[in-house]
Order: C-alpha cells, then sequence, then structure tokens
C-alpha cells in the first residue's frame, strides 16, 4: 500500500515555507530594498523604452511610439559615416589607454600608502591625492589649460627654460591623448586607491607576522603577500571597468578638447552629444549610443567569461 | 511555486514596461503630428479685434526668455489686464541649446517661442507637428502693424509660406531693423600706434566724450591688407607695451564663431563665410572657394610669422574678451555697439580694456582692402531686413491665435508698448543722453530683463528703427549714421551670398540639417590646421573640397542652384 506525504511535509513544500518565514523574519529589510529597486526600475529599466528612437524616425510631434520606423536606416548607414568610424576608433585607442595607464595607477597608489608608516602623512598624501575627484572637470580643464599654456603654464616654462619651443599640448595631436590619460590618472587615482585600501587593510595580518619570523623584506612581504591578497578585488574591479570601456571620458574631453584635435579625440559621446543634442539628429545619435552600449555589453560578458574559465573569480 | 515566480517576474517587468511606454505615449498620440495647416478663411468666426469677452490662459515666451521669470510680475499683470488673459510663464533659458533641444524633443513647448538656441528650421518645425501655420488673413484681422512691415518690405508676404500654401504661414518674421549697418569693424590699438609711429589711415575723432569713448577714434579710412600686416608684425615684433618682453600679438581669433573674427579679413578676399557665392560661373559654397583658400593661406602666413597669438586654437570668443583684457592683443573686431559701449556690449573686447586701462587709445577703421580693392563683409541677413523666427505651437486654437496675432502686434510694433521693453519711463528708466535720440537704460533696482518686472519677457527680436534707437547708444548711432549704416557703404561693403532659398523653394534647408554636422566639422577642422601649419593647404586643398562634396556638400550646392539670385529677390516690388 502506497502511503501518501502530506503535501505540508514535502521537500519543496517545506524549503517555501521556510523561505516564506525567514522573508516575514526579514519584511523590514526587503521593505527597505523595495525603495531602491522602484528607483532603479524606474530610472534603469524605464528609460529603456527611449532607445526605440534608434530605431525611428523620430519626430518630437509625434512622440517616440508614434514616429515611423526608419527600418534600420541609422544602423546602415553608420559604418559609411567617417565621423562615427573615426569616433569609434578614439574611443577605443583612449580607452584602452586609460584602462592599461589609470587601472593599474591606484593600486600601485594604494600598495604604496600601504608602506607608509607615520599616520599623518599617509592620511594627507590620501587626502591631497583624492581632492580632484571631487571636482568637475569644468574646473579641471581651465586648470589643465593654465598649466600647459604655451604662454603662462608652468611645463612651458620648464621646457622653454632647457632651451626648447613652447607646445601647446592641446591643440596638438600628438599630445593631446597622453594629456586626456595622465590628467585622467590625476582626477581618479586618489579615488580609485580608495577600495584597495580597505581591502589591504582586511588582509589577515598573521600572514606579514608569519613572513617577519622568515625574515621577508617589506618589498617582499608586498609583492608577496599584500598584491596577492588583492587578486579578487583587482579582478572584480577590472571586468567593471571593462564594462566602461567605452565611456573614455564625456565630460573629460569635451572640456578640453578642439576642431585642432577632433581627429584623435571626438569619442562617440561626443560625437553623440554633437549630433544629438547640438543638431537635433536624435534619432542617428540614439543608434549610435545604443551601439556603444551593445559593445559595452559584449566587453564586459566575454572579459568574465574569460576570467571564469582561467580562474575561479569573476562576477557571476 | 518558484517556476510561477519565474514565468511571472519577466510577465510583470514586460507588464510594466507596456504600461510605462503607453503612459509615456499617450500624450503624443494624441497630438497628431502631420504637417497640418489651417484652412482657409479662419478669421470670419472669430471675436473682432479688441473683443477680449473670453479669459484666455496663454503659455508665452519670446527672443529673449532665460527662465528668470517670476510669476505675477508686472509686465504679466499689464498685460493680463490689457488682453484678458492669464499668462503662464516659461522658466527655461531658451538661449541654453541643451535645453532648449531637450524641450523641444519632449514636444511639450510653450504657445509662442522664438528660441535663441534652437537649430530646427521653420518647416523642421511644421514637419515635426510641433508648431501650426498662421493664416493670412488672421494676421491682416489681428496684426495690422505686422502687416503693414510686410507690405513695406517685399517679398515680405510670399517669405515663409507653407509649402504647397499661399496663404498660411510657418512663422512670424521680425524686422532686423538694429542690424541695417556694417556688423564688424578692425579696432587697432592707437597707444600702440602712435608708439611706434604708425599713422591711421585718415582723420580720426573721438566717439565720445566720456567713459573711455574719448580714447576711441573712428575713421573711416582703412587699412590695406598688406599695410595690416606690417602693423601686426610691428605689435608682435617691436614691444609696443615697452615691457621689454616679447610677449604681445597682431591678432587673437577663437576657435570657433568665424564670422566674428575673421568677418572683415575675409571680406577682403570678396569673401563671407557661411554664404554661396559666384566663382568662375559655377555656384559654390565660401569654404570651399578659392578665395576663401587665399584667405586661409594669408592668415597661414601670418600665423608662421608669429602674429597670431598662439592659444587662440583652445579659447573661444568668451574667453578671448578675458584674453584680451591681458592687454597683449593690438587688433581685434568690434562692432559699432561694442565701441559706443552700449550697455549689452560690457565686458566685451576691446572695450573692456578701454574701461580698465586709462591708457589704453583704439582706433575703429573701415574693413581692409583686399588686394584687388575688396572691402567689406557678410550682410548680417541675406537678402531683406526680415528674419528670425516666433512660432506658434501646434496646440494653439483659432480662438488662442488670434488674442496671440493682438498681443503680437501690439507689444512688437506699437511704438505704446515699449513699457514691455522698459517700463515706464521716468519711472522704471531714463534716457541714456538726449531724449527720444539715445538708448533707453532701466534703473539700477529693476532686473534688465525678466524677474519681477517682466521687461522684455514676451518680446519678439524685431526692431524697426525707433525700437532699434531703443537700445543704442547716442554715440554707436553717430557711428552708423556716419559710416557703418550710412545706404552708400553698404551697397559697396555688405557681401550678400548669391543665391538663396527665401521663399522654402528648394530641399536645401532640409539637406542643411542633414549634412551640416558632417560638414561643420569637415570645414572646421581644415581651418585650423590650415591656419596652424599642421597641414600644407595647397596639398591638401583639392582633398578637402572633395570630403566637402562627398559629405553633403554637393547635394546642398545643386538644390540651392535652384534657387533664386539675391540680386533678383533684392528686385522684387
Amino acid at each position: 500500500m502506497s502511503t501518501v506525504t502530506p503535501l505540508a511535509e514535502r521537500p519543496s513544500v517545506r524549503k517555501t515555507n521556510e523561505n516564506w518565514v525567514r522573508a516575514k523574519r526579514m519584511k523590514a529589510l526587503y521593505l527597505m530594498m523595495l525603495v531602491p529597486m522602484i528607483l532603479l526600475f524606474t530610472f534603469h529599466y524605464v528609460p529603456m523604452y527611449g532607445i526605440m528612437v534608434a530605431f525611428k524616425k523620430f519626430s518630437p510631434g509625434l512622440g517616440i511610439w508614434n514616429s515611423p520606423w526608419n527600418h534600420f536606416e541609422h544602423f546602415k548607414g553608420l559604418f559609411h559615416d567617417f565621423l562615427f568610424t573615426r569616433a569609434l576608433r578614439n574611443t577605443l585607442i583612449i580607452s584602452i589607454l586609460k584602462l592599461a595607464i589609470s587601472f593599474p595607477a591606484p593600486i600601485v597608489l594604494a600598495v604604496l600608502l600601504n608602506e607608509i608608516k607615520n599616520g599623518m602623512f599617509k592620511r594627507v598624501t590620501q587626502s591631497i591625492s583624492y581632492l580632484p575627484h571631487f571636482m568637475s572637470w569644468v574646473i579641471l580643464a581651465s586648470m589643465v589649460g593654465e598649466v600647459l599654456s604655451p604662454q603662462r603654464g608652468v611645463v612651458n616654462y620648464v621646457i622653454q627654460l632647457f632651451g626648447g619651443q613652447p607646445i601647446n599640448f592641446l591643440s596638438d595631436t600628438h599630445f593631446f591623448i597622453p594629456v586626456l590619460v595622465l590628467t585622467d590618472v590625476w582626477k581618479e587615482i586618489g579615488w580609485g586607491a580608495i577600495i584597495y585600501l580597505a581591502a589591504i587593510s582586511s588582509i589577515n595580518t598573521d600572514m606579514y607576522e608569519a613572513a617577519d619570523v622568515d625574515g621577508a623584506t617589506r618589498f617582499k612581504k608586498m609583492i608577496h603577500i599584500t598584491v596577492p591578497s588583492l587578486v579578487p578585488m583587482i579582478v572584480i574591479m577590472f571586468i567593471l571597468s571593462l564594462g566602461n570601456i567605452l565611456n573614455a571620458g564625456f565630460d573629460q574631453i569635451l572640456n578640453l578638447y578642439n576642431p585642432m584635435v577632433y581627429g584623435v579625440a571626438d569619442i562617440i559621446d561626443t560625437y553623440v552629444y554633437r549630433r544629438g543634442i547640438e543638431q537635433f539628429q536624435l534619432d542617428y545619435a540614439t543608434a549610435v549610443g545604443l551601439f556603444k552600449n551593445v559593445v559595452g555589453v559584449a566587453l564586459i560578458l566575454s572579459a568574465n567569461a574569460i576570467i571564469r574559465r582561467r580562474s575561479e573569480h569573476g562576477i557571476w | 511555486m518558484n517556476k510561477r515566480i519565474k514565468v511571472l517576474l519577466p510577465v510583470l517587468l514586460v507588464g510594466a514596461l507596456s504600461l510605462s511606454m503607453v503612459g509615456c505615449s499617450s500624450d503624443n498620440a494624441a497630438g497628431n503630428g502631420s504637417a497640418s495647416t489651417t484652412d482657409g478663411n479662419k478669421a470670419s468666426g472669430l471675436p473682432a479685434p479688441g473683443d477680449f469677452t473670453n479669459n484666455l490662459e496663454l503659455k508665452l515666451s519670446g527672443s529673449f526668455t532665460r527662465g528668470k521669470i517670476e510669476d505675477g510680475n508686472w509686465v504679466q499683470k499689464k498685460l493680463e489686464d490689457k488682453f484678458n488673459i492669464k499668462i503662464d510663464n516659461v522658466k527655461v533659458d531658451t538661449f541654453n541649446k541643451d535645453q532648449v533641444q531637450l524641450m523641444i524633443a519632449s514636444g511639450d513647448l510653450p504657445d509662442t517661442f522664438a528660441f535663441t538656441a534652437a537649430s530646427m528650421t521653420a518647416q523642421d518645425y511644421l514637419d515635426n507637428g510641433l508648431t501650426r501655420t498662421i493664416p493670412k488673413d488672421m494676421i491682416q484681422k489681428y496684426a495690422p502693424r505686422y502687416t503693414k512691415m510686410l507690405d513695406e518690405n517685399p517679398p515680405g508676404w510670399e517669405e515663409n509660406l507653407a509649402p504647397g500654401t499661399k496663404d498660411q504661414y510657418l512663422q512670424l518674421l521680425g524686422y532686423q531693423g538694429h542690424t541695417k549697418s556694417l556688423i564688424w569693424a578692425p579696432t587697432f590699438r592707437l597707444d600702440w600706434l602712435e608708439k611706434l609711429g604708425i599713422k591711421p589711415p585718415g582723420d580720426i575723432k573721438p566717439v565720445g566724450t566720456s567713459g573711455g569713448k574719448e580714447r576711441i577714434f573712428f575713421t573711416e579710412k582703412a587699412y590695406t591688407l598688406e599695410e595690416t600686416e606690417n602693423i601686426l608684425k610691428a605689435f608682435t615684433l617691436d614691444d609696443p607695451d615697452g615691457n621689454g618682453k616679447n610677449d604681445t600679438y597682431g591678432l587673437l581669433p577663437f576657435n570657433n564663431n568665424l564670422s566674428n573674427w575673421a568677418s572683415t579679413l575675409m571680406g577682403a578676399f570678396g569673401v563671407a563665410s557661411g554664404y554661396n557665392l559666384e566663382e568662375n560661373g559655377k555656384l559654390t559654397a565660401a569654404e570651399i572657394s578659392d578665395k576663401y583658400k587665399q584667405f586661409l593661406k594669408l592668415m597661414a602666413k601670418w600665423n608662421k610669422e608669429g602674429l597670431i597669438d598662439p592659444e587662440w586654437t583652445t579659447i573661444d570668443v568668451n574667453k578671448s574678451w578675458d584674453k584680451y583684457l591681458l592687454g597683449q592683443t593690438g587688433y581685434y573686431p568690434a562692432q559699432p555697439a561694442y565701441v559706443g559701449m552700449d550697455d549689452w556690449t560690457k565686458g566685451r573686447a576691446p572695450q573692456n580694456l578701454v574701461v580698465k586701462d586709462p591708457n589704453v587709445k583704439l582706433l575703429v577703421t573701415a574693413p581692409e582692402i583686399g588686394a584687388d580693392g575688396q572691402q567689406g563683409e557678410g550682410s548680417f541677413t541675406p537678402v531683406n531686413m526680415l528674419g528670425d523666427a516666433f512660432y506658434i505651437s501646434k496646440k494653439v486654437t483659432d480662438e488662442q491665435l488670434a488674442r496671440i496675432l493682438q498681443i503680437f502686434d501690439y507689444i512688437n510694433f506699437d511704438d505704446d508698448a515699449i513699457w514691455t521693453l522698459y517700463g515706464d519711463i521716468g519711472t522704471h528708466s531714463n534716457w541714456e543722453g538726449t531724449p527720444e535720440q539715445s538708448a533707453l537704460k532701466i534703473k539700477p533696482e529693476y532686473p534688465e530683463t525678466e524677474g519681477n518686472m517682466g521687461f522684455y519677457a514676451y518680446n519678439f527680436r524685431t526692431y524697426d528703427s525707433k525700437r532699434a534707437s531703443l537700445l543704442t547708444s547716442e554715440d554707436t548711432m553717430k557711428l552708423k549714421n556716419d559710416f557703418f549704416g550710412r545706404q552708400d557703404v553698404l551697397d559697396k561693403m555688405q557681401i550678400k551670398p548669391f543665391k538663396y532659398d527665401l521663399m522654402n523653394q528648394t530641399k536645401s534647408s532640409e539637406l542643411n540639417k542633414k549634412y551640416s554636422g558632417q560638414l561643420d566639422t569637415i570645414v572646421s577642422e581644415f581651418r585650423m590646421k590650415a591656419i596652424t601649419g599642421q597641414i600644407d593647404i595647397d596639398k591638401e586643398w583639392d582633398k578637402y573640397v572633395q570630403s566637402y562634396l562627398n559629405n553633403g556638400g554637393k547635394e546642398i550646392l545643386a538644390e540651392l542652384d535652384k534657387a533664386p539670385k539675391v540680386s533678383d529677390l533684392l528686385n522684387i516690388k
């Protein structure tokens, strides 16, 4: 004779009940989470409706929904537009350079800061290093302009002291990209270092004590304990950075560039701004922006997959 | 349960998204944006002019709206009483491109608007379902002063007609009386010229008698380009400020607004920025003409010789005003109003330096003379004096339009309505000099525009000679009367386009919109690289012209070729 397990005693039902009980117990936390979820949904998912503009012949009077479809006209034309292909190339070049230089810079700073023994000096250095992060590029661009001015700038003053000719850094295609990368490092290095400093502070001090017993030097401890302990954090930050690879720095470039350097500095975002806002070609600009985002998502997915295959780290 | 949640969650998400879509689009769907025109004789069933029985609510903005208007302001109350309306103020800076373009994209526009910063044409607005047309009979019935202005400025009634109609207008026009003169003039540091022993090209006389204007001198003669070049060299190399340092420059251009800094210099080659011209029997754009190429070569030569401030590539016009204030520049272009120090020009070069430094003296001359005797600059308006655009929103009903036209006609064309700009004379403003012959100045205790008084808040940028004089100082007016606005000077020196689609007969404006982004980038990059010597103009020229033509220039020119000649348009009586 077969016995029938009561519904409430079936494992799946029991688990559901347990989950429900647990959820009820934490209802205050779920309630708190609701607010950011609503915000996230409202401001990050609902506006996605706007990407339809890329597929429409957008007319403000008709609105997004009623504007006629453009039959992928913009996407077909994208690669025939030399300004777009140039912007894409510039975006990739600037982003990769920033990734290669700006990404490791905070790690180096964090490791070096960790080695400073004088607490006051360490705090002051750290504060000074992350101050530029709080200033907008409008202000920083003016400062950069003054520092690099061919007439009044300190850099050109030094160049002239050594018998060189003043260089107009912001109008020279050879110098503009290095200026972009270096000023980006200057602005973000201190802020970026904070997360690594936090990770360093959570490293088990027993390891350092054991290394001391083994007679390891400070440099050896840094190389063999601090840096390896940071690897999971570095990997996560790297994958997150890849998602932003096509964000080459709109604010920075818009405030620093001029037509002389469009050839190397006009990125997708500045191009979208000019086409969309200044020339009111919103549908085309949206298509360009959408293309950028699709490439960004593809990059982050593939980077995560590659890293997962080679190590146990990764975001998901 | 888990499965059910997994299925339900995406469904809910999609549902919510769909709802939001419907929510976002319902308003727009209701407002069918097809290019509509109002039929025939609409004026017949509407109230008589002056009949304001029904109270109407109107959302008004004008050419000067900067979003600083306060509700219940002085002008608003008076207009509301006079026309029995309730005004809904627009609190957007219509000079800010970002704000304006986003407002247009939303489709939620004021009932009347004349955005300074927008880039759409009248046809674009109509095609996008944002504006309505204005019937001729309503204009004639409700805007008699405006009607008279169009009558007096042919082919006024033929301009801005909606395609396929003869009595429906895309917009209302303004009379640009304030631009009836040469706009730009070269200015030189006269104190430097004196120190260097260089004589002015003719008799000079001071622009004014006080406030620094006694140190600004004018001559209606001009230097030749060759003489200008020698002066710029002396300004750069001969230490004109006597400080023993090599820190002065001849010329201070900026990286935008070519039509400002190079207007008279290009004029010496017979070409005006943004206009087309006939060259070798063919229609061509200024920026790919041989004349423009010669202009670029001269600028490149000056740059190579160090006569141009090397920072010009990184500064725009506003920053150039600040830079001029350092006192290291010898030559700078200025409008007559700048040297006449009209109120609205405060802080602009070159008058900012005159105000700051009592030792500075300026010389204003006529535009430079080119190698073949060519002298002049592009005219502000391409054909006649009619220009700018005042639009009526698609949402406006005929009854509202009738009221709007009467308000528009009164505040912009009736001498009695000066109070909308300057308040009550004596109470809110005073004459700067001789009453009725000088500029009106708002008293310092009141905001010059908008705010709690509402001056200029609802007006359109239209100035007949009387209104133009209200914002022009006596000294500026004298400069214009003596030279810059004299008809024989204008006939000789104003450069107008060869062809112009004044009556919307071609698709050139549509093509311009489509290609202007690419073309502007091509032109500005080439110009700056050419002047700074990064490229060899002769070697790269053909490639540049080809690139211009291939990226839409050819289509635009072919379309523009169908437009009438400006000389023919000017002969229409």
